[in-house]
Protein backbone atom coordinates (compact mmCIF):
# COMPACT_ATOMS: atom_id res chain seq x y z
CA UNK A 1 0.00 0.00 0.00
CA UNK A 2 1.51 3.40 -0.88
CA UNK A 3 2.09 5.80 2.04
CA UNK A 4 1.31 9.36 1.07
CA UNK A 5 1.54 11.28 -1.67
CA UNK A 6 -0.59 13.40 -4.09
CA UNK A 7 -0.64 14.71 -7.48
CA UNK A 8 -1.85 17.59 -9.37
CA UNK A 9 -1.91 18.17 -12.54
CA UNK A 10 -2.86 21.64 -13.64
CA UNK A 11 -3.76 22.36 -17.57
CA UNK A 12 -3.46 18.94 -18.44
CA UNK A 13 -1.44 18.60 -21.68
CA UNK A 14 -3.41 17.14 -24.94
CA UNK A 15 -6.78 18.52 -24.41
CA UNK A 16 -8.76 21.18 -25.30
CA UNK A 17 -8.81 24.23 -22.69
CA UNK A 18 -7.67 23.60 -18.61
CA UNK A 19 -8.06 21.34 -16.49
CA UNK A 20 -6.93 19.94 -13.74
CA UNK A 21 -6.71 16.66 -11.36
CA UNK A 22 -5.73 16.40 -7.82
CA UNK A 23 -4.99 13.60 -5.73
CA UNK A 24 -4.53 13.19 -2.04
CA UNK A 25 -3.52 9.71 -0.55
CA UNK A 26 -2.57 9.99 3.09
CA UNK A 27 -1.66 6.68 4.62
CA UNK A 28 -2.72 4.81 2.15
CA UNK A 29 -6.15 6.36 2.49
CA UNK A 30 -7.52 8.59 -0.13
CA UNK A 31 -8.65 12.13 0.97
CA UNK A 32 -9.25 13.79 -2.03
CA UNK A 33 -10.14 13.37 -5.67
CA UNK A 34 -11.03 16.07 -7.93
CA UNK A 35 -11.61 16.98 -11.27
CA UNK A 36 -11.77 20.77 -11.97
CA UNK A 37 -12.66 22.46 -15.08
CA UNK A 38 -10.79 26.35 -14.63
CA UNK A 39 -11.71 28.03 -17.62
CA UNK A 40 -12.95 31.76 -17.41
CA UNK A 41 -16.75 31.33 -17.69
CA UNK A 42 -18.33 31.65 -21.34
CA UNK A 43 -21.25 34.25 -22.14
CA UNK A 44 -21.84 32.94 -25.81
CA UNK A 45 -25.68 33.06 -25.40
CA UNK A 46 -25.55 36.83 -24.11
CA UNK A 47 -23.70 37.44 -27.48
CA UNK A 48 -26.49 36.16 -29.48
CA UNK A 49 -29.42 38.07 -27.47
CA UNK A 50 -30.44 41.51 -29.78
CA UNK A 51 -28.79 39.55 -33.07
CA UNK A 52 -30.90 38.80 -36.36
CA UNK A 53 -31.55 35.01 -37.04
CA UNK A 54 -29.09 34.73 -39.71
CA UNK A 55 -26.23 36.11 -37.71
CA UNK A 56 -26.71 33.60 -35.32
CA UNK A 57 -25.33 30.88 -36.58
CA UNK A 58 -22.28 32.94 -38.12
CA UNK A 59 -21.54 33.85 -34.33
CA UNK A 60 -21.86 30.01 -32.73
CA UNK A 61 -19.98 28.99 -35.14
CA UNK A 62 -17.00 30.75 -33.86
CA UNK A 63 -17.10 28.96 -30.26
CA UNK A 64 -15.37 26.09 -31.07
CA UNK A 65 -12.42 25.14 -33.43
CA UNK A 66 -12.95 21.84 -33.75
CA UNK A 67 -17.13 21.49 -33.64
CA UNK A 68 -17.50 24.65 -35.46
CA UNK A 69 -19.63 22.77 -37.90
CA UNK A 70 -21.85 21.21 -35.31
CA UNK A 71 -22.83 24.22 -33.66
CA UNK A 72 -23.49 25.93 -37.39
CA UNK A 73 -26.23 22.73 -37.29
CA UNK A 74 -27.36 22.64 -34.49
CA UNK A 75 -27.43 26.40 -34.68
CA UNK A 76 -29.62 26.41 -38.04
CA UNK A 77 -31.83 23.43 -36.87
CA UNK A 78 -33.25 26.09 -33.44
CA UNK A 79 -33.63 28.59 -35.80
CA UNK A 80 -35.23 26.99 -38.97
CA UNK A 81 -37.35 24.92 -36.24
CA UNK A 82 -38.20 28.42 -34.36
CA UNK A 83 -39.14 29.55 -37.63
CA UNK A 84 -40.88 26.38 -39.11
CA UNK A 85 -38.94 26.36 -41.74
CA UNK A 86 -38.55 22.70 -43.99
CA UNK A 87 -35.32 21.95 -45.54
CA UNK A 88 -34.88 20.01 -48.88
CA UNK A 89 -34.07 16.79 -48.86
CA UNK A 90 -30.47 17.75 -51.03
CA UNK A 91 -29.95 19.72 -48.15
CA UNK A 92 -30.66 17.26 -45.48
CA UNK A 93 -28.18 15.23 -47.37
CA UNK A 94 -25.26 17.61 -47.81
CA UNK A 95 -25.82 18.67 -44.19
CA UNK A 96 -25.18 15.20 -43.36
CA UNK A 97 -21.70 14.89 -45.64
CA UNK A 98 -20.73 17.89 -43.79
CA UNK A 99 -21.14 16.16 -40.10
CA UNK A 100 -19.40 13.32 -40.77
CA UNK A 101 -16.58 15.37 -42.53
CA UNK A 102 -16.13 17.06 -39.21
CA UNK A 103 -16.57 14.20 -37.17
CA UNK A 104 -13.82 12.23 -39.06
CA UNK A 105 -11.79 15.50 -38.69
CA UNK A 106 -11.92 15.84 -34.92
CA UNK A 107 -11.87 11.95 -34.18
CA UNK A 108 -8.49 11.48 -36.32
CA UNK A 109 -7.16 14.38 -34.71
CA UNK A 110 -8.03 12.81 -30.58
CA UNK A 111 -7.23 9.37 -31.76
CA UNK A 112 -4.04 10.19 -34.02
CA UNK A 113 -2.13 13.14 -32.19
CA UNK A 114 -3.91 13.19 -28.66
CA UNK A 115 -3.81 9.59 -27.49
CA UNK A 116 -1.73 7.30 -29.51
CA UNK A 117 1.40 8.94 -27.85
CA UNK A 118 0.08 7.71 -25.08
CA UNK A 119 -0.33 4.27 -26.35
CA UNK A 120 3.30 4.84 -28.04
CA UNK A 121 4.72 5.46 -25.13
CA UNK A 122 5.34 9.09 -25.72
CA UNK A 123 4.94 12.79 -25.08
CA UNK A 124 4.03 14.28 -28.43
CA UNK A 125 3.51 12.71 -32.40
CA UNK A 126 6.46 14.96 -33.31
CA UNK A 127 9.06 12.47 -32.35
CA UNK A 128 7.55 9.65 -34.10
CA UNK A 129 8.58 11.05 -37.06
CA UNK A 130 12.12 9.20 -37.86
CA UNK A 131 10.93 6.03 -35.78
CA UNK A 132 9.23 2.96 -36.71
CA UNK A 133 6.42 4.48 -36.82
CA UNK A 134 6.69 7.67 -39.81
CA UNK A 135 4.30 5.10 -41.72
CA UNK A 136 1.57 5.95 -38.72
CA UNK A 137 2.41 9.54 -38.79
CA UNK A 138 2.23 9.90 -42.02
CA UNK A 139 -1.63 8.02 -42.14
CA UNK A 140 -3.27 9.92 -39.57
CA UNK A 141 -1.85 13.12 -41.37
CA UNK A 142 -3.64 12.27 -44.68
CA UNK A 143 -6.74 11.00 -42.93
CA UNK A 144 -7.23 14.06 -40.83
CA UNK A 145 -5.93 16.44 -44.61
CA UNK A 146 -8.50 14.53 -46.09
CA UNK A 147 -11.47 15.34 -43.54
CA UNK A 148 -10.40 18.92 -43.54
CA UNK A 149 -10.47 19.24 -47.57
CA UNK A 150 -14.00 17.04 -47.11
CA UNK A 151 -15.06 19.70 -44.62
CA UNK A 152 -13.86 22.58 -46.80
CA UNK A 153 -15.45 20.76 -50.20
CA UNK A 154 -18.91 20.97 -48.05
CA UNK A 155 -18.66 23.64 -46.03
CA UNK A 156 -16.79 26.14 -48.19
CA UNK A 157 -14.00 26.47 -45.25
CA UNK A 158 -12.10 23.75 -42.90
CA UNK A 159 -13.70 25.15 -39.80
CA UNK A 160 -16.22 28.06 -39.03
CA UNK A 161 -18.07 26.92 -42.28
CA UNK A 162 -19.63 30.00 -44.51
CA UNK A 163 -21.79 27.74 -46.82
CA UNK A 164 -24.40 26.52 -44.34
CA UNK A 165 -27.06 28.95 -44.19
CA UNK A 166 -30.85 28.99 -42.89
CA UNK A 167 -33.29 27.36 -45.18
CA UNK A 168 -29.99 25.46 -47.16
CA UNK A 169 -26.87 26.22 -48.51
CA UNK A 170 -25.23 29.62 -50.24
CA UNK A 171 -22.96 27.22 -52.39
CA UNK A 172 -22.83 23.84 -53.28
CA UNK A 173 -19.81 21.60 -54.31
CA UNK A 174 -20.22 20.45 -58.17
CA UNK A 175 -20.47 17.13 -59.39
CA UNK A 176 -17.00 16.41 -60.39
CA UNK A 177 -15.62 17.71 -56.81
CA UNK A 178 -17.84 14.87 -55.09
CA UNK A 179 -16.70 12.53 -57.76
CA UNK A 180 -13.28 13.26 -56.40
CA UNK A 181 -14.14 13.63 -52.95
CA UNK A 182 -16.35 9.66 -52.91
CA UNK A 183 -12.89 7.99 -55.01
CA UNK A 184 -10.21 9.83 -52.02
CA UNK A 185 -12.91 8.30 -49.27
CA UNK A 186 -12.84 4.65 -50.75
CA UNK A 187 -9.20 4.84 -51.00
CA UNK A 188 -8.86 6.01 -47.49
CA UNK A 189 -10.77 2.67 -45.73
CA UNK A 190 -7.65 0.55 -46.23
CA UNK A 191 -5.20 3.13 -44.97
CA UNK A 192 -7.73 3.61 -41.46
CA UNK A 193 -7.97 -0.06 -41.48
CA UNK A 194 -4.09 -0.10 -40.73
CA UNK A 195 -4.36 2.44 -38.39
CA UNK A 196 -6.81 0.29 -36.93
CA UNK A 197 -4.47 -2.77 -37.14
CA UNK A 198 -1.31 -0.34 -35.12
CA UNK A 199 -3.82 0.71 -32.69
CA UNK A 200 -5.00 -3.12 -32.00
CA UNK A 201 -1.19 -3.88 -31.84
CA UNK A 202 -1.12 -1.70 -28.82
CA UNK A 203 -4.49 -1.47 -27.74
CA UNK A 204 -3.63 -3.51 -24.22
CA UNK A 205 -2.10 0.15 -22.92
CA UNK A 206 -5.71 0.99 -22.51
CA UNK A 207 -6.94 0.01 -18.89
CA UNK A 208 -9.48 -2.79 -18.62
CA UNK A 209 -11.58 -0.52 -16.38
CA UNK A 210 -15.41 -0.79 -15.77
CA UNK A 211 -18.05 1.18 -14.16
CA UNK A 212 -21.79 1.09 -15.05
CA UNK A 213 -23.00 4.64 -16.19
CA UNK A 214 -25.82 6.44 -18.15
CA UNK A 215 -25.22 6.55 -21.96
CA UNK A 216 -27.19 9.12 -23.46
CA UNK A 217 -27.01 10.23 -27.85
CA UNK A 218 -29.91 10.90 -30.14
CA UNK A 219 -31.27 7.74 -31.69
CA UNK A 220 -32.83 7.12 -35.04
CA UNK A 221 -34.85 3.99 -36.71
CA UNK A 222 -33.09 4.85 -39.83
CA UNK A 223 -29.49 5.71 -39.71
CA UNK A 224 -26.80 5.67 -36.79
CA UNK A 225 -28.02 9.09 -35.74
CA UNK A 226 -25.39 11.91 -36.02
CA UNK A 227 -27.65 15.04 -37.75
CA UNK A 228 -31.00 13.94 -37.13
CA UNK A 229 -32.85 11.52 -33.84
CA UNK A 230 -34.13 11.47 -30.75
CA UNK A 231 -33.28 11.63 -27.02
CA UNK A 232 -31.81 8.33 -25.77
CA UNK A 233 -30.91 6.86 -22.69
CA UNK A 234 -29.45 3.49 -22.09
CA UNK A 235 -31.55 4.01 -18.52
CA UNK A 236 -34.57 5.23 -19.51
CA UNK A 237 -35.42 4.95 -23.17
CA UNK A 238 -36.58 7.28 -25.33
CA UNK A 239 -37.55 10.64 -24.86
CA UNK A 240 -39.44 12.38 -27.51
CA UNK A 241 -40.56 15.89 -25.70
CA UNK A 242 -36.93 17.34 -27.69
CA UNK A 243 -38.06 21.16 -26.65
CA UNK A 244 -38.06 19.98 -22.52
CA UNK A 245 -34.66 18.68 -23.18
CA UNK A 246 -34.23 20.01 -19.93
CA UNK A 247 -35.81 17.07 -18.21
CA UNK A 248 -32.62 15.30 -19.54
CA UNK A 249 -29.67 17.88 -19.05
CA UNK A 250 -30.51 18.80 -15.28
CA UNK A 251 -27.60 21.76 -15.54
CA UNK A 252 -26.26 22.42 -12.08
CA UNK A 253 -23.02 24.17 -10.37
CA UNK A 254 -20.83 22.57 -8.76
CA UNK A 255 -18.23 24.32 -6.27
CA UNK A 256 -14.41 23.04 -8.13
CA UNK A 257 -15.79 24.12 -11.64
CA UNK A 258 -16.70 27.08 -13.93
CA UNK A 259 -18.54 24.61 -16.23
CA UNK A 260 -21.97 23.35 -15.33
CA UNK A 261 -22.64 19.71 -14.78
CA UNK A 262 -25.62 17.62 -15.65
CA UNK A 263 -27.59 14.41 -14.01
CA UNK A 264 -30.61 12.25 -15.51
CA UNK A 265 -30.73 8.96 -14.15
CA UNK A 266 -28.12 8.84 -11.63
CA UNK A 267 -25.39 10.63 -10.34
CA UNK A 268 -23.76 11.33 -13.82
CA UNK A 269 -23.95 10.35 -17.69
CA UNK A 270 -22.03 9.60 -20.77
CA UNK A 271 -22.16 11.35 -24.51
CA UNK A 272 -19.94 11.29 -27.17
CA UNK A 273 -18.93 8.47 -29.14
CA UNK A 274 -18.86 5.42 -26.80
CA UNK A 275 -22.69 6.57 -26.02
CA UNK A 276 -23.70 6.68 -29.74
CA UNK A 277 -21.50 2.93 -30.14
CA UNK A 278 -24.05 1.53 -26.93
CA UNK A 279 -27.22 2.97 -28.32
CA UNK A 280 -26.99 2.83 -31.50
CA UNK A 281 -24.26 -0.20 -33.23
CA UNK A 282 -26.90 -2.26 -34.80
CA UNK A 283 -26.97 0.80 -37.65
CA UNK A 284 -23.48 0.91 -38.49
CA UNK A 285 -21.89 -0.41 -41.81
CA UNK A 286 -20.69 -3.20 -41.78
CA UNK A 287 -16.52 -2.52 -42.01
CA UNK A 288 -17.52 0.02 -38.48
CA UNK A 289 -19.31 -3.43 -37.16
CA UNK A 290 -15.81 -5.38 -38.22
CA UNK A 291 -13.21 -2.73 -36.62
CA UNK A 292 -15.07 -2.70 -33.21
CA UNK A 293 -15.07 -6.56 -33.67
CA UNK A 294 -11.06 -6.54 -33.79
CA UNK A 295 -11.21 -4.45 -30.25
CA UNK A 296 -13.83 -6.93 -28.97
CA UNK A 297 -16.12 -3.56 -28.76
CA UNK A 298 -19.54 -4.86 -27.58
CA UNK A 299 -22.82 -2.72 -26.30
CA UNK A 300 -23.26 -1.98 -23.57
CA UNK A 301 -19.54 -1.26 -22.86
CA UNK A 302 -18.95 0.60 -19.56
CA UNK A 303 -14.99 1.39 -19.89
CA UNK A 304 -14.93 5.14 -21.11
CA UNK A 305 -11.49 4.14 -22.72
CA UNK A 306 -13.21 2.63 -25.39
CA UNK A 307 -14.50 6.07 -26.16
CA UNK A 308 -11.66 6.09 -28.25
CA UNK A 309 -12.02 3.22 -29.89
CA UNK A 310 -16.11 3.96 -30.58
CA UNK A 311 -14.26 6.91 -32.51
CA UNK A 312 -12.23 4.70 -34.53
CA UNK A 313 -14.97 3.11 -35.48
CA UNK A 314 -17.31 5.81 -36.21
CA UNK A 315 -14.83 7.01 -38.39
CA UNK A 316 -15.04 3.91 -40.69
CA UNK A 317 -18.87 4.47 -40.31
CA UNK A 318 -18.70 8.25 -41.26
CA UNK A 319 -16.80 7.54 -44.38
CA UNK A 320 -18.20 4.54 -45.50
CA UNK A 321 -21.60 6.01 -44.96
CA UNK A 322 -20.39 9.75 -46.78
CA UNK A 323 -19.54 7.60 -50.18
CA UNK A 324 -23.34 6.34 -50.34
CA UNK A 325 -24.65 9.56 -49.10
CA UNK A 326 -22.89 10.90 -51.94
CA UNK A 327 -24.56 8.20 -54.44
CA UNK A 328 -27.81 9.56 -52.78
CA UNK A 329 -27.20 12.89 -53.75
CA UNK A 330 -26.54 11.54 -57.38
CA UNK A 331 -29.82 8.71 -57.35
CA UNK A 332 -31.90 12.21 -57.72
CA UNK A 333 -29.12 14.28 -59.36
CA UNK A 334 -27.31 17.58 -57.79
CA UNK A 335 -29.54 20.38 -57.96
CA UNK A 336 -28.77 23.89 -57.45
CA UNK A 337 -31.23 24.66 -55.22
CA UNK A 338 -31.93 28.53 -53.39
CA UNK A 339 -32.60 28.40 -49.44
CA UNK A 340 -35.92 28.07 -48.24
CA UNK A 341 -36.96 31.96 -47.82
CA UNK A 342 -37.68 32.15 -43.87
CA UNK A 343 -41.32 33.53 -43.05
CA UNK A 344 -40.05 35.63 -39.70
CA UNK A 345 -42.58 35.15 -37.14
CA UNK A 346 -41.84 35.19 -32.80
CA UNK A 347 -40.74 31.78 -31.68
CA UNK A 348 -39.09 29.62 -30.33
CA UNK A 349 -36.67 26.29 -31.79
CA UNK A 350 -34.96 23.63 -30.42
CA UNK A 351 -31.75 22.03 -32.65
CA UNK A 352 -30.22 18.70 -31.68
CA UNK A 353 -27.44 17.33 -32.81
CA UNK A 354 -24.82 14.61 -32.36
CA UNK A 355 -21.29 16.17 -32.58
CA UNK A 356 -17.69 14.36 -32.14
CA UNK A 357 -18.34 14.66 -28.01
CA UNK A 358 -21.38 13.86 -27.97
CA UNK A 359 -24.68 15.58 -27.62
CA UNK A 360 -25.14 19.62 -28.78
CA UNK A 361 -27.85 21.66 -27.87
CA UNK A 362 -28.83 25.28 -28.74
CA UNK A 363 -32.07 26.64 -28.05
CA UNK A 364 -33.31 30.10 -29.49
CA UNK A 365 -36.66 32.05 -28.78
CA UNK A 366 -37.25 34.96 -31.71
CA UNK A 367 -39.04 38.04 -31.46
CA UNK A 368 -41.75 38.84 -33.99
CA UNK A 369 -38.79 40.77 -36.17
CA UNK A 370 -36.71 37.47 -36.21
CA UNK A 371 -34.16 38.57 -33.04
CA UNK A 372 -32.74 36.48 -30.27
CA UNK A 373 -34.06 37.42 -27.14
CA UNK A 374 -32.86 34.41 -25.27
CA UNK A 375 -30.62 31.39 -25.76
CA UNK A 376 -29.16 28.33 -24.18
CA UNK A 377 -25.80 25.97 -25.60
CA UNK A 378 -25.53 23.24 -23.84
CA UNK A 379 -22.19 21.51 -24.67
CA UNK A 380 -21.41 17.99 -24.82
CA UNK A 381 -17.98 18.10 -22.23
CA UNK A 382 -20.80 19.76 -19.89
CA UNK A 383 -22.32 16.84 -19.93
CA UNK A 384 -19.33 14.36 -19.47
CA UNK A 385 -17.52 16.13 -16.07
CA UNK A 386 -19.79 14.32 -13.42
CA UNK A 387 -19.05 11.03 -14.85
CA UNK A 388 -14.95 11.60 -15.05
CA UNK A 389 -14.94 12.70 -11.84
CA UNK A 390 -17.02 9.20 -10.48
CA UNK A 391 -14.63 7.50 -12.54
CA UNK A 392 -12.02 8.87 -10.97
CA UNK A 393 -13.84 8.14 -7.89
CA UNK A 394 -13.81 4.56 -8.83
CA UNK A 395 -10.33 4.04 -10.74
CA UNK A 396 -8.15 5.16 -8.16
CA UNK A 397 -8.73 2.56 -5.17
CA UNK A 398 -8.45 0.00 -8.00
CA UNK A 399 -4.84 1.02 -8.60
CA UNK A 400 -3.83 2.99 -5.34
CA UNK A 401 -1.13 0.04 -4.71
CA UNK A 402 0.43 1.21 -8.29
CA UNK A 403 3.50 3.65 -8.35
CA UNK A 404 2.08 8.05 -8.02
CA UNK A 405 3.26 8.57 -11.93
CA UNK A 406 1.53 5.15 -13.53
CA UNK A 407 -1.84 6.65 -11.15
CA UNK A 408 -1.49 10.29 -12.77
CA UNK A 409 -0.67 9.07 -16.46
CA UNK A 410 -3.67 6.64 -16.05
CA UNK A 411 -5.70 9.68 -14.66
CA UNK A 412 -4.30 12.11 -17.36
CA UNK A 413 -5.39 9.24 -19.95
CA UNK A 414 -9.07 8.81 -18.18
CA UNK A 415 -9.47 12.44 -19.21
CA UNK A 416 -8.20 12.30 -22.67
CA UNK A 417 -10.04 9.31 -23.15
CA UNK A 418 -13.37 12.05 -22.84
CA UNK A 419 -11.69 13.95 -25.30
CA UNK A 420 -12.79 17.09 -23.79
CA UNK A 421 -13.37 20.80 -24.94
CA UNK A 422 -12.94 22.33 -22.22
CA UNK A 423 -12.66 25.66 -23.26
CA UNK A 424 -14.48 25.87 -26.81
CA UNK A 425 -12.35 29.67 -27.71
CA UNK A 426 -9.33 29.13 -26.03
CA UNK A 427 -6.66 30.97 -28.03
CA UNK A 428 -4.06 33.23 -27.35
CA UNK A 429 -0.45 33.98 -28.11
CA UNK A 430 2.09 35.54 -25.81
CA UNK A 431 5.53 36.46 -26.76
CA UNK A 432 8.06 36.71 -24.09
CA UNK A 433 11.82 37.63 -25.39
CA UNK A 434 15.13 35.79 -23.97
CA UNK B 1 5.55 30.46 -59.36
CA UNK B 2 5.59 30.81 -55.10
CA UNK B 3 2.10 29.94 -53.62
CA UNK B 4 1.72 33.17 -51.02
CA UNK B 5 -0.88 32.60 -48.56
CA UNK B 6 -2.07 35.36 -45.43
CA UNK B 7 -3.63 33.49 -42.41
CA UNK B 8 -5.70 34.97 -40.13
CA UNK B 9 -6.13 32.98 -36.93
CA UNK B 10 -8.11 34.51 -33.76
CA UNK B 11 -11.33 34.75 -32.21
CA UNK B 12 -13.50 37.25 -32.68
CA UNK B 13 -15.75 36.00 -29.49
CA UNK B 14 -12.42 37.05 -27.84
CA UNK B 15 -12.56 40.44 -28.26
CA UNK B 16 -8.62 41.84 -29.69
CA UNK B 17 -8.43 38.32 -30.33
CA UNK B 18 -10.32 38.66 -33.27
CA UNK B 19 -7.67 41.16 -35.04
CA UNK B 20 -6.11 38.76 -37.11
CA UNK B 21 -9.76 37.85 -38.77
CA UNK B 22 -10.89 41.36 -38.89
CA UNK B 23 -7.40 42.54 -40.64
CA UNK B 24 -7.23 39.57 -42.84
CA UNK B 25 -10.52 40.85 -44.38
CA UNK B 26 -9.66 44.03 -44.78
CA UNK B 27 -6.22 43.09 -46.41
CA UNK B 28 -8.78 40.63 -48.76
CA UNK B 29 -10.67 43.76 -49.74
CA UNK B 30 -7.39 45.28 -50.62
CA UNK B 31 -5.99 42.34 -52.72
CA UNK B 32 -5.27 44.21 -55.72
CA UNK B 33 -2.78 46.19 -53.64
CA UNK B 34 -0.39 43.35 -54.09
CA UNK B 35 1.66 42.85 -57.10
CA UNK B 36 1.65 38.84 -57.00
CA UNK B 37 -1.34 36.25 -56.22
CA UNK B 38 -2.17 35.72 -52.60
CA UNK B 39 -4.56 33.16 -51.08
CA UNK B 40 -6.53 34.72 -48.40
CA UNK B 41 -7.04 31.87 -45.01
CA UNK B 42 -9.77 32.62 -42.14
CA UNK B 43 -8.34 29.53 -39.84
CA UNK B 44 -10.51 30.76 -36.71
CA UNK B 45 -9.47 28.97 -33.80
CA UNK B 46 -8.80 25.72 -35.78
CA UNK B 47 -5.56 24.43 -34.66
CA UNK B 48 -3.59 21.74 -35.39
CA UNK B 49 -5.63 22.66 -39.44
CA UNK B 50 -2.89 25.02 -39.98
CA UNK B 51 -0.54 22.25 -40.72
CA UNK B 52 -2.74 21.51 -43.60
CA UNK B 53 -2.38 24.65 -44.56
CA UNK B 54 0.92 25.61 -44.24
CA UNK B 55 1.75 22.21 -46.63
CA UNK B 56 -0.12 24.03 -49.37
CA UNK B 57 2.31 27.21 -49.67
CA UNK B 58 5.40 28.50 -50.46
CA UNK B 59 5.31 31.55 -48.18
CA UNK B 60 3.12 32.05 -45.22
CA UNK B 61 2.20 35.34 -43.10
CA UNK B 62 0.35 34.24 -40.27
CA UNK B 63 -1.67 36.87 -39.15
CA UNK B 64 -2.80 37.35 -35.07
CA UNK B 65 -3.22 38.84 -31.81
CA UNK B 66 0.27 38.43 -30.15
CA UNK B 67 0.86 39.81 -26.59
CA UNK B 68 4.77 41.32 -26.94
CA UNK B 69 4.14 43.95 -24.57
CA UNK B 70 3.72 47.00 -27.04
CA UNK B 71 1.31 49.21 -27.40
CA UNK B 72 -1.95 48.59 -28.06
CA UNK B 73 -2.10 48.40 -31.88
CA UNK B 74 1.08 48.16 -32.34
CA UNK B 75 2.28 45.62 -35.14
CA UNK B 76 5.59 43.57 -35.59
CA UNK B 77 6.86 40.91 -38.07
CA UNK B 78 8.34 37.87 -36.70
CA UNK B 79 10.87 35.44 -37.87
CA UNK B 80 9.81 31.84 -37.63
CA UNK B 81 13.44 31.08 -37.49
CA UNK B 82 14.16 33.42 -34.40
CA UNK B 83 11.66 31.46 -32.40
CA UNK B 84 12.61 28.20 -33.37
CA UNK B 85 16.05 28.62 -32.56
CA UNK B 86 15.25 30.39 -28.88
CA UNK B 87 15.57 33.55 -29.76
CA UNK B 88 12.00 34.32 -29.52
CA UNK B 89 9.56 32.61 -27.15
CA UNK B 90 5.95 31.89 -28.33
CA UNK B 91 3.04 30.09 -27.00
CA UNK B 92 0.03 29.67 -28.71
CA UNK B 93 -2.80 27.68 -27.07
CA UNK B 94 -4.47 26.54 -30.11
CA UNK B 95 -6.52 24.07 -28.26
CA UNK B 96 -5.63 21.01 -28.17
CA UNK B 97 -2.17 21.20 -29.10
CA UNK B 98 0.91 24.33 -29.36
CA UNK B 99 2.30 26.17 -32.26
CA UNK B 100 5.60 25.27 -31.57
CA UNK B 101 4.66 21.47 -31.97
CA UNK B 102 2.70 22.22 -35.30
CA UNK B 103 5.82 23.91 -36.44
CA UNK B 104 7.80 21.02 -35.45
CA UNK B 105 5.52 18.32 -37.06
CA UNK B 106 5.13 20.39 -40.29
CA UNK B 107 8.79 20.43 -40.22
CA UNK B 108 9.20 16.79 -39.75
CA UNK B 109 7.17 16.10 -42.74
CA UNK B 110 8.96 18.23 -44.64
CA UNK B 111 6.05 20.42 -45.08
CA UNK B 112 6.83 23.93 -43.20
CA UNK B 113 7.00 26.58 -46.10
CA UNK B 114 10.68 28.27 -46.35
CA UNK B 115 9.42 31.94 -45.61
CA UNK B 116 7.16 31.99 -43.04
CA UNK B 117 6.45 35.39 -41.21
CA UNK B 118 3.75 35.70 -37.87
CA UNK B 119 2.42 39.09 -37.65
CA UNK B 120 1.53 40.15 -34.18
CA UNK B 121 -0.49 43.12 -33.38
CA UNK B 122 -0.72 43.83 -29.68
CA UNK B 123 -4.23 43.16 -28.17
CA UNK B 124 -5.37 45.20 -25.22
CA UNK B 125 -8.29 42.96 -24.20
CA UNK B 126 -8.78 39.00 -25.18
CA UNK B 127 -11.87 38.08 -22.49
CA UNK B 128 -15.33 37.54 -23.86
CA UNK B 129 -16.95 39.83 -26.27
CA UNK B 130 -17.42 40.32 -29.99
CA UNK B 131 -15.63 43.92 -30.13
CA UNK B 132 -12.30 44.98 -30.81
CA UNK B 133 -10.93 47.65 -29.28
CA UNK B 134 -11.41 51.58 -30.03
CA UNK B 135 -7.52 52.26 -29.34
CA UNK B 136 -7.19 49.65 -32.51
CA UNK B 137 -9.95 50.50 -34.30
CA UNK B 138 -8.65 53.61 -34.40
CA UNK B 139 -5.82 52.26 -35.86
CA UNK B 140 -7.04 49.99 -38.54
CA UNK B 141 -6.12 52.03 -41.96
CA UNK B 142 -2.29 52.86 -40.75
CA UNK B 143 -2.23 48.80 -40.06
CA UNK B 144 -3.59 47.65 -43.26
CA UNK B 145 -1.32 50.62 -44.97
CA UNK B 146 1.79 49.49 -43.23
CA UNK B 147 1.12 45.59 -43.73
CA UNK B 148 0.52 45.70 -47.14
CA UNK B 149 3.84 48.05 -47.60
CA UNK B 150 5.77 45.68 -45.23
CA UNK B 151 4.24 42.37 -47.55
CA UNK B 152 4.74 43.43 -50.47
CA UNK B 153 8.46 44.24 -49.73
CA UNK B 154 8.77 40.91 -48.12
CA UNK B 155 6.94 39.32 -51.41
CA UNK B 156 8.57 41.36 -53.98
CA UNK B 157 12.55 40.27 -52.29
CA UNK B 158 11.69 36.51 -52.84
Amino acid sequence: MSNDFSIHVEHLTRVEGHGNIELNVKSGKIEKIQWSVVEAPRFFEAMLRGQQYNELRPITSRICGICSIGHSLASLKATEDALNIEIAEQTALLRRLAIHGENMQSHILHIGYLVAPDLLGVDSIVPLIGSKHTDTVLKIVKLHRLANEMSDLICGRTIHPIRLIVGGFSAIPTEKQLLQLRKRLEESISITNDLAQVIQSVSDKLPDFKRETEYIALSSDKEYALYDGVLNSTDTGKFKDYKNYQAITNEYFVPQSTAKYTKHNRKSYMVGALARYNLNSNHLHQKAKDVAKMFKLKPISCNPFMNTIAQLVEFVHSTQDSIDLIDDIFKSGLKQEKPVKPKIKAGRGVGLVEVPRGLLIHDYTLNSKGYCTKANCIIPTNQNHANIQLDMEKIVPEIIDKPPKEIELTLEMLVRAYDPCISCSTHYLDVKFV
Amino acid sequence: MKKIVIIGIGNPLRQDDGIGILLLEKLNERKKDFSKKIEFIDAGTGGMNLLHYFSYFDVVFLLDAVNFKGKVGEVKFFELNNILENKTFLSLSTHETDFIKIIQLSKNLNELPKNFYIIGVQPKDTTYGNKISNEILKKIDDIINYLIIEIENKITNL
